[in-house]
């Protein structure tokens, strides 16, 4: 029987794969062969990821590099922008979240996003986490849920005098941004994801926000994209490196900068290009 | 707490030199055993027992690596660190220095020059040392760290003494030999023995590295022991 060799292609799709070095078990987002482009702009090329349930994933790279694409794929938000299209699966739970017969809607309810600028609406604190529970037609106690979700959040405490008297916006950025992530949290998602959360805080409210996500991963999945190669080493249990559109390495986070495999990524977390 | 999980890292990094610390003395005591009873078997299994140091020593040097690489640790928390780095070997090599006062005793002949009961002093005083400098390393006690380093004058003072003694008998022995042949197996027991109170010396020397070590990793001075000739 003939046997072909596989094109270069395959093989680099193969090499970029997580599905050799390591296993992983209980994957709740996983791409494959996932490219995308921006008109002609091609922003990712073939990327099969596997993220963990549970964990803490960090997604790092250049500027251009893809890394706020993907993340954006995994709650369909590249839906909004014009003239994207994308070729390859995205799936959650094994279900592709691509076909026609899924709500984006619902796939943002399970998969909610923390931007790089904290977005409180001109609200009250109580407000801004009611909000997704009351467009969604939430019928409980409202009062515990937004409780429970500045709880997870780490803000009640700093909040809890003020929930109806203060303005979102009256807050400080790092509160502003841990109220941003309660009012994810409000409305029970399954994974979180996060781009570049702390880019616009101080050290003390990036501490915090850390802590936060170290306290999550209990009961959620966190993603993060994040310029900041130290927070990924200090938070995430794995790390995606990216280049050029291409998934590089993807590994436990102590092995990607202790010793990672590939050239790219030693260059790039030593600081020798990017 | 900001940074809890790496606050407890760090906890978890003092408790692993502990364990290694306790790991250590207890290899130190089976040592002296093996030495004072001219124990074999005790003295080889030790080889197995030094085997594990070995290990603890890898997987703490991990601890390091993980938080130096993933942590960005800074100011006493970096000292911390890179005092581990040193402190570790330290105990390593008192661990080895262990397994050779063992295998000293294999030769019986080695208490013909000293008594079992000064060489096993000696080597309790060097115990006691590396018990306190791994206590002051958990607990940061600067003063008591100090004290350890001057205590090691003693301990220098005691090797000196007692090898000193130890060529005396050895010098009077080969005297009153019947024969040459008597005379040179006099002094051919004089070596494992002066090895051995080098060794134990050493352990002592390695609770002073320890000891200095605590100092800079909580102070961020350098402290150095003085040292002085022994009293002749």
């Amino acid at each position: 029987m003939e046997t072909r060799a596989p094109t270069k292609r395959a093989l680099s799709v193969v090499q970029s794969s997580n599905t050799v070095g390591f296993p992983l078990q209980s994957p709740i987002l996983q791409t494959r062969q996932l490219s995308l482009w921006y008109g002609n702009q091609q922003a990712l090329d073939a990327v099969t990821l596997d993220i963990p349930k549970n964990k803490i994933t960090a997604i790092i790279g250049p500027s251009g590099c893809g890394k706020s694409t993907l993340i954006r794929c995994f709650n369909r938000m590249n839906d909004l922008v014009p003239g994207v299209r994308i070729a390859g699966e995205i799936l959650y739970h094994q279900k592709n979240i691509q076909s026609a017969d899924v709500d984006p809607v619902e796939v943002r309810r399970r998969i909610g996003m923390v931007f790089q600028k904290p977005n409180p609406f001109p609200k009250s604190i109580y407000e801004n986490v009611a909000f997704g529970l009351r467009i969604n037609g939430f019928q409980g106690k409202l009062d515990e849920h937004v409780e429970r979700a500045l709880q997870q959040a780490a803000l009640w405490d700093e909040v809890k005098d003020y929930l109806h008297k203060k303005s979102g916006l009256d807050l400080s950025g790092g509160q502003q941004q841990r109220l941003c992530i309660a009012r994810t949290l409000a409305i029970e998602p399954d994974v979180i994801l996060m781009d570049e959360p702390c880019s616009a805080l101080d050290p003390i409210a990036t501490a915090k926000i850390e802590d936060l996500m170290l306290a999550l991963k209990e009961n959620y999945t966190v993603v993060i994209v994040t310029h900041n190669m130290q927070q990924a080493a200090r938070v995430s249990d794995f790390t995606v490196f990216m280049y050029l559109g291409r998934l590089i390495e993807f590994g436990p986070t102590e092995k990607i900068f202790e010793n990672p495999d590939k050239k790219e990524t030693e260059d790039y977390i030593t600081g020798k290009f990017g | 707490m900001a940074r809890e999980s790496y606050q407890q890292q760090l906890q978890q990094l003092t408790e692993s030199v502990r364990r290694m610390g306790e790991k250590v003395l207890e290899g130190l005591d089976l040592g002296l055993q093996a030495l004072r009873e001219s124990d074999r078997a005790l003295a080889e299994s030790l080889d197995a027992w030094d085997d594990q140091v070995d290990e603890l020593n890898f997987s703490i040097e991990k601890e390091c690596m993980d938080l130096l690489a993933l942590q960005q640790p800074v100011a006493i928390d970096l000292r911390l660190i890179t005092s581990v780095f040193k402190i570790i070997t330290d105990l390593e090599r008192a661990a080895d220095l262990a397994v050779n006062v063992g295998q000293y005793g294999m030769d019986v002949g080695v208490f013909v020059l000293v008594s079992k009961e000064e060489l096993t002093a000696l080597g309790g005083f060097a115990r006691e040392m590396l018990r306190d400098a791994v206590d002051v390393f958990v607990s940061r006690d600067v003063a008591r760290a100090q004290e350890i380093i001057r205590r090691d004058e003693q301990m220098d003072q005691r090797c000196w003494n007692l090898r000193r003694k130890v060529l005396a008998s050895l010098l009077e022995l080969a005297r009153e030999a019947h024969s040459p042949k008597e005379a040179k197996e006099f002094v051919d027991d004089v070596i494992p023995v002066l090895w051995s109170i080098r060794d134990l010396e050493r352990v002592g020397d390695h609770a002073v590295n320890i000891s200095e070590r605590t100092i800079y990793m909580v102070t961020g001075r350098k402290e150095r022991k003085k040292h002085g000739l022994p009293e002749v």
